[in-house]
């Protein structure tokens, strides 16, 4: 089963994804509210997730810094950028994201990456 | 701006993904699912206005190479995909031209939202329920600092006689009540501008329906 950790600082956002992703066969392994959070639980992972799905205008640390980070630590990691803020794209692909989608988007193009990523 | 279109996008995919988590419930009567449809087209047009917005801001206070460079081959078919989706229940056709080499032009991620407007604000002023647009890219070099020039042409779209005869830029001040049905042609000029091109509407001569949709982009700085 593809685990998912799933950052947002929106409340609303990160329980939408979780119900529609467990709805979907996913197994979401952790939430974060702001990017330096998810830097700590995915440090702290004995299992690190599949694929992260990662928000980018955060509190604290923004979606593009933590992807940074997160990609120093494991370079194969594959991160899904999701952000309303189509113009910051290219910073999360040159920060390591393999996907990026505006919001809003379907789910069905979330999930067809997922299934993208999983099977790749 | 940015904050408040950022929450309203936040908003529109929650409601967008529960209308979709509504559609795949089994058993819904034909009216519903119609209703249901029609109610996501038209959470995907709202959004598309306020990345419009966003986007204009975005551009005008960024230079032009902050807005950074797409190619224009790839914004062409992302936003010919994108059309697809918007219009559910329409079907629309974009004859495009093959893929030539490389077009690279400034203005990143809004060259496709705008190619997208474009086609959109095309799309709901032709009364047909099938459409089909032509979608021709040529290389300019005498425009500006050299560019691309995309034209999307439609020989049934209807445009209000006041656009006919009209800079669209100045449409809303002519006639207010228009400015809802033109807004997307509104902001393809002000973003074109803002990148440095321009946009321009040139309807068919001598006929009350047809008109070419012309969007020029300059080259993108260093290529």
């Amino acid at each position: 089963m593809t685990s998912v950790l799933i950052v947002d600082d929106e409340m609303f956002i990160v329980e939408l994804y979780r119900d529609i992703l467990q709805l979907r066969g996913y197994k979401v392994m952790g939430t974060a509210f702001d990017g330096e959070e998810a830097l700590r639980k995915y440090t702290n992972a004995s299992d690190k997730p599949d694929v992260i799905i990662m928000d980018h205008r955060m509190p604290v640390m923004n979606g593009v810094q933590a992807t940074k980070e997160i990609m120093r630590m494991n370079p194969r990691q594959k991160v899904i950028f999701v952000s309303a803020d189509v113009l910051v794209e290219k910073e999360a692909r040159d920060a390591g994201a393999v996907e990026f989608l505006p919001k809003p988007f379907r789910m069905d193009d979330l999930i067809e990456k997922m299934q993208k990523i999983s099977s790749g | 701006m940015d904050l408040v279109s950022h929450d309203m996008l936040n908003d529109n995919q929650a409601i967008l993904s529960y209308l979709e988590l509504i559609l795949a419930t089994p058993g819904l009567d034909k009216r519903t699912l119609d209703y249901l449809r029609k109610a996501v087209t038209h959470v995907r047009s709202s959004s598309l206005r306020i990345q419009n917005v966003n986007t204009i801001v975005n551009a005008r206070k960024a230079n032009t190479t902050a807005v950074g460079s797409s190619d224009l081959w790839d914004a062409v078919e992302a936003s010919s995909k994108e059309l697809e989706v918007i219009f559910p229940s329409r079907k629309v056709t974009i004859r495009r031209a093959q893929r030539g080499a490389k077009a690279p032009v400034t203005g990143g991620n809004i060259v496709k939202e705008l190619l997208v407007t474009i086609m959109e604000s095309v799309v709901k002023l032709d009364p047909g329920t099938d459409v089909v647009l032509d979608l021709k890219v040529s290389e300019d070099p005498g425009y500006g600092k050299r560019g691309w020039t995309v034209t999307i042409e439609d020989p049934r779209v209807k445009l209000p006689a006041v656009v006919r005869d009209t800079d669209i830029d100045s449409v809303h001040t002519k006639d207010s009540s228009l400015a809802p049905r033109v807004s997307g042609l509104l902001f393809a000029k002000m973003a074109a501008d803002a990148l440095g091109g321009d946009f321009d509407i040139q309807p068919s001569s001598g006929a009350a329906k047809g008109a070419s949709f012309v969007l020029k982009l300059r080259r993108a700085e260093g290529q």
